[in-house]
C-alpha cells in the first residue's frame, strides 16, 4: 500500500518536473526571440529551405547519437557503469552546457563527469565535491598574485600614464580621470581596491583598462587567450597521440635500438626550449624554402571574416607552434610513460594476463598502459602551466595573435593590468585543468577515488 | 581408462636462459607425465626450475628464455566429435608459436595456471568481475551477462562471500585469501583439463592455506581435472599430490607415488629434503644427541656453471667416488611408477 | 653512600661522553661511507661525468673569460661589422702546410645591395698564436693584464672572428664567453636563494605542521601551478629601469628563484615528517638533545643528497629563464652581457638571415641545459638508486 502511493507520488513528481522544465524550456526560447527580435527571426527562417533544415538537423542527432555511443563506450573501457540512455541525454546536456556557458568544453565535461559519478560510484561525487572546494583558495591566492604585480610597479600606475600622456601633448579630459579613479578605487586603501578589481572581474568581467591598447583588457585578451588555449590544447593532444604509442613501443622492446633512438631525442627534446626551437624553425625555413614562419594567418586572411578559405589557412599555420609547444612535453612524456610501463610489465598481473589467452595487444592494452595511462591524466594538470608558461615566449617568437605577444607589449610598457589579468587568467585555467585531471584520474582509478574516502 | 590416461606427456623438456653472464640450464632434460583428474606434485628448493617448467607448459617462459629442445605433447579432447567417442588429438606445445592463436585458444581455456601472488595477480584497477568475465568471452561464445552469470557462479563455487558484489569490487577491497579464492575462479571459469597451481598458498597464512587446498581438492573432485601443484612444501606436497616429481637443478631426481615417497625415499636428495621438515617427532625426541632438524649440506651450486656427472654429487653424502662427479646417472626404474636418477639404484 | 653514588655518577657522565664522542666518529665513519656510495655509483654514470668535465670547462671559461677571449667583448670593429665567422687555414697558397693561421680581411661592398662583404686577402697572413697580447684588462679588477689565450697579432687587419661579429663588428664568440658570467651564474645564485629559502619554509612547514604547513602547502599549490615564465616577465618587468646593472642581475636572481624553493620545500617537509617517526630521532630527543641539533645533525645529513639532486634539477629552468627574459628585453639588459641579451639580435629573421651565427649563443645554450639534465640525472641515480 505505502509503496503504491510512494511510487504514485514519484510519478507526479515527475510528472511536474517534466511540465516545469518545458516551461522553463519555452520560456528561455521567448525570451531568446525577443532578444534577437521576432522579424528579423521570421526575416531569417523564410530563408531556410525546410528539407535542407530537416537533413541538418537530422544529421546533427545522429551525430550526436554517435559521439554519445563512443563516449559511453568509452567510459565501459574504464570500467564504469554506463548505460547508453542516461549517457547519451547527459551527453546532449553537456553539448547544451558548451554552447551557452563560457569556458570552452569545460563546463559540458563536468557535468557530463558529474552525470557519470551520479550512475555509478559514489565515491567519486564526495570525490569531485572535496576536490571542487579545494580549488576555491587556490584561484583565492591567484588573484592577491596577480594583484601583487598589478601594483608592483613603483608610483601609481594611472599618474605615471597621465604624466606620460601629458608630456606627449595630449589632452587630457579631466571628467574621465576622475571616471578612471573611482572604477577601481584608485583613491581607496589597497584592500578596497582588491575587493574593487575582484568584484569587477566577478560581476562586471571587467579586468582593468590597458594603456597600451586604449582597450579594456577584456577586449584584448579575450580572443588572444582562445587562441592561446587552443594551441596549448592541440599541443597536449598532440603530445599524448606521440608519446603514448612511442613510450609503450620503447618499453615493449627495451634496449632496442628504437628504445635509445629515443631516449637521446627524449633528452634533446627536453633540454633545447621551445622559443630557441621556434627560432631556428624559422631560420631554416626562412633560408631553406623561403617560407616566412610566423602568425596564425596569410596576411591576405589577417583582417577577413572566418570562412572556410580561412579555417584551412589558419590550420596551414597552426601546426608549426603546436608541434614546436609540444615537443617538449612529448620528450617528458615517453621518458615517464616509459618508466611506468617498465615498472608495470615486470607485475605478476601480466603475466596472469597472458596466461588467460589473451592477444599480447590485448594484454598491453588492458593492463600495463591501464595503469601507465594515469601519469597522461595528470598531464592535463601540468601541461598546461608548461604551454603558458614555454609557450609565451614561443608566440612571442612567432608573433601569434595569442596573449603571449599581447603580455609582452604591456609589460614593455609597464601596463601592469594586462599582465595582472594574464596571470589571474592563466592561472585560473591552469588550475581548472589541474581539477578536470584530478576527476579524470579518479575516474579511471578506483584507487585514488577510494583513497579520498579511506582519508589516507 | 579415460581418467587414468595421459593428458600431457613432458619428453625432454629444456628451457634455458641466455644471459649475458652465462646460459642458465632451468629446466634440463625433463620428463613427466600428468595424467587426466590426477595431481601431480612437484617439490623442490626454490630456484630448481620449478615455475619454468609450468611456464614451458604455457609457452609463457620470459623473455631470455627458450625451450631448447624437448616435447609438451598435449592430448586434447575433440568435443565436436560424437558424445559417446570422445576423440583425442595429440599437439605438441613446444612446437607452437608462443603467442599463436591455437596455443592462446589452450591457455586459460584447457590449461590455466593459478600464480603465487594473490596481491599482485589482479590489476587493482579494475573490478574483479571484469578480470574474470575477460577470459570467459575470450573462449566461449558467450554474452558479456551470461559471462557476468558464469563468474558469479564460479565466485560462488569458491566461496566468495557475495560473489556477486565481488564481481563489482576491486581487487584491493578483498583480504589476500579472497582474493587467491577470485584468482583460482577466474583459472577455472572456462573448466580446464589441467590446472597448474605454481604455489599458490604460499603467501597466505596457515589457516587460509588449509581451506584453499580443501578447496582445490573439492573442485578437482567436481570438475575432474588434471592438477599441477608446485611447492617447496613437502606438507602441502602430503596432502595434496598423488605422484610426486623431486626437482634438483632443473631434473627430475626422483619420481614416485606420494606413500612411497615419505615412506621409502630411494634419492639422496629426497631423503635430505625429508629429513629437513620439522615433525612431531623430532619435539619428543628433544634431549637426546640426535639434531633436531638438518640442513642440506652446501650450497646450490651458481645457476651458469655446468656440472659433469651427478649434479647433486657436491653436496651428497653418499656418492660413489670417481663415479659420481664424472658420468651422469641414467633414470632407472626401481619398481612399478617409481624411478630415481642415481648411481645408487642404476642397474649395471 | 651518596658520596660514592656521586662519585660513580660523575665517572658514568664522563664516559657515557666518551663514549658519545666514540660514536659519533663512527657515525661519521658511517655517513663517508654513504658518501663513498653515492661517489662510487655517480662513478658508473659516464654520461654524467662527462657533462660534470663540459660544465667545470664552461665555468672555468666564464670565470677567465678575459683571458680566454680573443677581443674586448664590447670593442667595435667598425670596419668589420657583420663579419662571417673567420676561415682558418693550415695550407697556403703555394700549397704549403703551416700552422693554423688566418688571411687578411678587405672589406667591400654588394654593389646592389650595399651590403658589406668581406674576401680574404691571401697575400696577406697572421699565424694564430697562443698568449698573445692584446687589448687591456683587469682580470677580476685586480690584475692588470694583455695576455690572452689565443688569437692573431694585429685584430685591426686579420682578426680571428672565430664566429663572427654582430651587426655592430663586436666578436661574438668573446661575448658568448662573457655572457656564461651572467648566464651560468644567475642559475648558480638562484639556486643558492632557492635553497635558503626551501629549506627554512619546507623545514618549518614540515616540524610545525598544522595551521602553518596548511598555508605553506597551499602557497607552494599555487606557485607550482602558475605558468613560469609569465610570472618572471612581470615581476621582471616592474623592476624600474633606471637601476644599475648589478642591481638589474641580483633582482633577476631573487624572481628566478621566486619559484624555485617550492620542490625543494616539499622535500625538505615530506622528509622531516616520515624522519619525525624514526628511531633515531626518537632516542635522540630521549638523550636530551635541543631540537636544533636533532635537525641539523640527525635530520638534515639523512637527506642532503635530496637536497643535492633537487637544486641541480631546477638549475637549467633559471639558465633558461635568464635566457629568455633577456631575450625579451625585461631582464638583463645591454650593455650588461648574457647569452639571452645577445639573442635580442636574433628576434628579427631578416636579420638572422643576413648573419646567422648571431644564433650561436643558442648552441652554448642547450649544451649548458643539456649537461646540466645529464649531470641532474646521474646525481638523481647515484644518491637514490630506487627513486625514478
Ligand atoms: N626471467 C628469468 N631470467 C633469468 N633467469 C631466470 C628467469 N626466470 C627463472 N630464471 C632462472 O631459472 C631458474 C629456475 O627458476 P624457477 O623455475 O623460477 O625456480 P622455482 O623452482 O623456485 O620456481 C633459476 O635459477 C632462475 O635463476
Ligand atoms: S648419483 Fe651419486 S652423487 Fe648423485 S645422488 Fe646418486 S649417489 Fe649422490
Ligand atoms: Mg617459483
Amino acid at each position: 500500500m505505502a509503496r503504491v502511493t510512494s511510487n504514485e507520488a514519484a510519478q507526479r513528481g515527475r510528472w511536474r518536473r517534466i511540465v516545469l522544465r518545458a516551461c522553463a524550456g519555452l520560456g528561455l526560447l521567448a525570451l531568446a526571440v525577443v532578444w534577437v527580435g521576432p522579424q528579423a527571426l521570421t526575416a531569417h527562417l523564410a530563408g531556410v529551405a525546410p528539407g535542407w533544415f530537416a537533413a541538418a538537423l537530422a544529421v546533427a542527432i545522429a551525430a550526436n547519437a554517435v559521439s554519445a555511443w563512443r563516449w559511453s563506450q568509452l567510459a565501459r573501457a574504464l570500467d564504469l557503469n554506463a548505460p547508453y540512455a542516461p549517457l547519451a541525454s547527459a551527453y546532449a546536456q553537456g553539448i547544451a552546457v558548451n554552447a551557452f556557458l563560457p569556458g570552452a568544453t569545460a563546463g559540458g565535461d563536468a557535468l557530463r563527469a558529474l552525470r557519470l559519478a551520479r550512475l555509478g560510484n559514489p565515491p567519486m561525487a564526495s570525490y569531485i565535491v572535496k576536490r571542487i572546494i579545494r580549488i576555491i583558495p587556490q584561484i583565492f591566492l591567484i588573484s592577491i598574485l596577480a594583484f601583487i604585480i598589478i601594483q608592483l610597479p613603483p608610483g601609481d600606475y594611472l599618474t605615471e600614464h597621465l604624466n606620460r600622456l601629458r608630456q606627449s601633448g595630449q589632452h587630457l579630459d579631466e571628467a574621465e580621470i576622475r571616471r578612471w579613479v573611482q572604477m577601481y578605487g584608485l583613491d581607496r586603501p589597497m584592500y578596497e581596491q582588491y575587493l574593487k578589481w575582484v568584484g569587477n572581474i566577478l560581476f562586471r568581467l571587467d579586468f582593468g583598462y590597458t594603456f597600451q591598447w586604449n582597450k579594456p583588457v577584456r577586449d584584448v585578451i579575450a580572443s588572444r587567450m582562445g587562441y592561446t588555449f587552443a594551441i596549448a590544447l592541440f599541443s597536449a593532444v598532440f603530445t599524448w597521440v606521440v608519446a603514448l604509442p612511442i613510450g609503450i613501443f620503447v618499453a615493449v622492446k627495451q634496449y632496442s635500438i628504437a628504445d635509445y633512438f629515443f631516449t637521446l631525442l627524449g633528452f634533446i627534446g627536453l633540454a633545447v626550449p621551445g622559443f630557441l626551437l621556434a627560432m631556428v624553425v624559422m631560420y631554416v625555413s626562412y633560408t631553406q624554402f623561403g617560407v616566412k614562419v610566423g602568425g596564425l594567418f596569410s596576411p591576405e586572411y589577417q583582417i577577413q571574416p572566418w570562412s572556410w578559405a580561412k579555417f584551412v589557412d589558419l590550420l596551414g599555420h597552426i601546426w608549426i607552434p603546436i608541434v614546436i609547444l609540444g615537443i617538449n612535453g612529448t620528450a617528458g612524456l615517453i621518458r615517464t610513460m616509459r618508466a611506468t610501463m617498465l615498472d608495470e610489465l615486470r607485475k605478476q598481473y601480466v603475466l596472469v594476463a597472458r596466461a588467460k589467452g589473451l592477444s599480447e595487444l590485448k594484454v598491453l592494452l588492458r593492463y600495463p598502459v591501464r595503469i601507465a595511462i594515469n601519469p597522461f591524466i595528470s598531464t592535463i594538470g601540468w601541461l598546461l602551466p608548461w604551454f603558458f608558461s614555454g609557450g609565451t615566449v614561443v608566440e612571442i617568437v612567432l608573433n601569434l595573435p595569442t596573449a603571449g605577444p599581447a603580455l609582452w607589449r604591456a609589460l614593455m610598457g609597464q601596463d601592469m593590468y594586462l599582465a595582472g589579468s594574464y596571470i589571474l587568467i592563466s592561472g585560473t585555467l591552469v588550475a581548472v585543468g589541474s581539477l578536470i585531471s584530478d576527476i579524470l584520474l579518479a575516474m579511471v582509478d578506483p584507487r585514488v577515488r577510494f583513497g579520498s574516502l579511506e582519508g589516507q | 581408462m579415460l581418467g587414468n590416461s595421459a593428458l600431457v606427456e613432458i619428453k625432454n623438456l629444456r628451457t634455458y636462459f641466455h644471459l649475458p653472464e652465462g646460459t642458465v640450464r632451468a629446466v634440463d632434460g625433463v620428463d613427466l607425465t600428468i595424467r587426466r583428474g590426477r595431481t601431480l606434485g612437484i617439490v623442490g628448493e626454490s630456484g630448481c626450475g620449478k615455475s619454468v617448467t609450468a611456464l614451458s607448459l604455457l609457452r609463457l617462459v620470459p623473455s631470455p628464455g627458450r625451450i631448447e629442445g624437448g616435447e609438451i605433447l598435449f592430448y586434447r579432447t575433440v568435443e565436436e566429435a560424437s558424445a559417446s567417442s570422445a576423440l583425442t588429438d595429440v599437439i605438441d606445445l613446444a612446437r607452437l608459436e608462443p603467442n599463436g592463436r591455437e596455443m592462446r585458444s589452450i591457455r586459460g581455456n584447457q590449461i590455466s595456471m593459478v600464480f603465487q601472488e594473490p596481491m599482485s595477480a589482479l590489476i587493482p584497477v579494475r573490478t574483479v568481475g571484469s578480470q574474470i568475465t575477460e577470459v570467459i568471452t575470450l573462449h566461449q561464445k558467450v554474452s558479456e551477462a551470461e559471462a557476468r552469470e558464469i563468474a558469479a557462479d564460479m565466485l560462488a563455487r569458491v566461496r566468495l562471500p557475495k560473489p556477486r558484489q565481488a564481481l563489482d569490487d576491486y581487487p584491493f577491497q578483498l583480504s589476500g585469501g579472497m582474493r587467491q579464492r577470485a584468482v583460482i575462479a577466474m583459472a577455472l571459469c572456462c573448466r580446464p583439463k589441467l590446472l597448474i597451481a605454481d604455489e599458490p598458498t604460499t603467501a597466505l597464512d596457515v589457516t587460509t592455506e588449509a581451506q584453499i587446498l580443501d578447496l582445490m581438492r573439492e573442485l578437482q573432485k567436481e570438475f575432474g581435472m588434471a592438477i599441477m601443484y608446485i611447492t617447496h612444501n613437502l606438507g602441502v606436497i602430503a596432502e595434496m599430490a598423488e605422484t610426486v616429481a623431486v626437482m634438483y637443478l632443473g631434473k627430475v631426481v626422483e619420481l614416485t607415488d606420494v606413500k612411497t615417497l615419505f615412506m621409502s625415499p630411494l634419492h639422496p636428495y629426497t631423503r635430505a629434503l625429508l629429513r629437513s621438515i620439522p615433525q612431531l617427532t623430532d619435539a619428543v625426541a628433544r634431549g637426546t644427541k640426535k639434531p633436531r632438524l638438518q640442513t642440506i649440506e652446501g650450497m646450490v651450486p651458481d645457476p651458469y656453471s655446468v656440472l659433469p656427472g651427478c649434479t647433486f654429487h657436491p653436496r651428497c653424502p653418499e656418492r660413489l667416488p670417481d663415479l659420481c662427479d664424472r658420468v651422469e646417472p641414467g633414470v632407472s626404474e626401481v619398481a612399478p611408477g617409481h624411478s630415481v636418477k642415481c648411481h645408487l639404484y642404476s642397474s649395471p | 653512600m651518596s658520596r660514592v653514588g656521586s662519585v660513580f655518577g660523575g665517572a658514568r657522565a664522563r664516559l657515557g661522553w666518551r663514549k658519545e664522542s666514540a660514536e659519533a666518529k663512527e657515525e661519521r665513519f658511517y655517513r663517508a661511507g654513504q658518501w663513498q656510495l653515492v661517489w662510487w655509483r655517480f662513478r658508473r654514470h659516464k654520461l654524467a661525468q662527462a657533462a660534470a668535465v663540459v660544465l667545470a670547462i664552461f665555468y672555468l671559461i666564464a670565470a677567465f673569460a678575459e683571458f680566454v677571449s680573443p677581443h674586448d667583448p664590447l670593442y667595435r670593429y667598425k670596419q668589420f661589422a657583420a663579419c662571417p665567422p673567420t676561415g682558418i687555414y693550415i695550407r697556403d697558397l703555394n700549397g704549403r702546410f703551416r700552422p693554423p693561421f688566418v688571411y687578411q680581411v678587405v672589406r667591400t661592398r654588394d654593389p646592389e645591395t650595399m651590403r658589406p662583404i668581406y674576401k680574404a686577402n691571401a697575400e696577406v697572413t697572421a699565424p694564430i698564436k697562443l698568449f698573445v697580447h692584446g687589448s687591456r684588462y683587469r682580470l677580476w679588477g685586480l690584475f692588470d693584464c694583455d695576455l690572452h689565450l689565443f688569437g692573431t697579432e694585429d685584430p685591426e687587419t686579420a682578426p680571428l672572428f672565430l664566429l663572427g661579429t654582430d651587426s655592430v663588428g663586436r666578436d661574438i664568440l668573446s661575448r658568448i664567453f662573457f655572457g656564461g658570467r651572467i648566464s651560468l651564474t644567475v642559475g648558480l645564485i638562484g639556486v643558492a636563494i632557492s635553497f635558503v629559502l626551501g629549506l627554512i619554509l619546507g623545514g618549518i612547514s614540515g616540524y610545525f605542521g598544522g595551521a602553518i604547513d596548511e598555508v605553506i602547502q597551499r602557497i607552494i599549490d599555487v606557485l607550482i601551478s602558475l605558468p613560469t615564465i609569465p610570472l618572471w616577465m612581470s615581476l621582471a618587468a616592474a623592476l624600474p629601469q633606471n637601476w644599475p646593472q648589478l642591481r638589474i642581475y641580483f633582482a633577476t636572481t631573487i624572481i628566478l628563484s621566486i619559484l624555485g624553493w617550492t620542490g625543494l620545500a616539499r622535500v625538505v617537509r615530506g622528509k622531516l615528517l616520515s624522519m619525525r617517526e624514526e628511531d633515531f630521532v626518537l632516542a635522540a630527543r630521549l638523550d636530551g638533545e635541543s631540537e636544533w641539533r636533532i635537525i641539523t645533525s640527525y635530520m638534515l645529513p639523512g637527506f642532503a643528497s635530496y637536497i643535492i639532486v633537487s637544486l641541480t634539477g631546477s638549475l637549467p629552468g633559471m639558465i633558461l629563464g635568464e635566457t629568455a627574459l633577456s631575450f625579451l628585453g625585461i631582464g638583463l639588459r645591454p650593455p650588461t652581457i648574457s647569452w639571452g641579451v645577445m639573442l635580442q639580435d636574433a628576434q628579427d629573421i631578416m636579420a638572422v638571415a643576413q648573419l646567422p651565427w648571431v644564433l650561436s649563443p643558442v648552441v652554448f645554450v642547450v649544451i649548458a641545459v643539456l649537461m646540466f639534465n645529464f649531470l641532474g640525472d646521474g646525481l638523481r641515480d647515484a644518491a637514490d638508486p630506487y627513486a625514478m
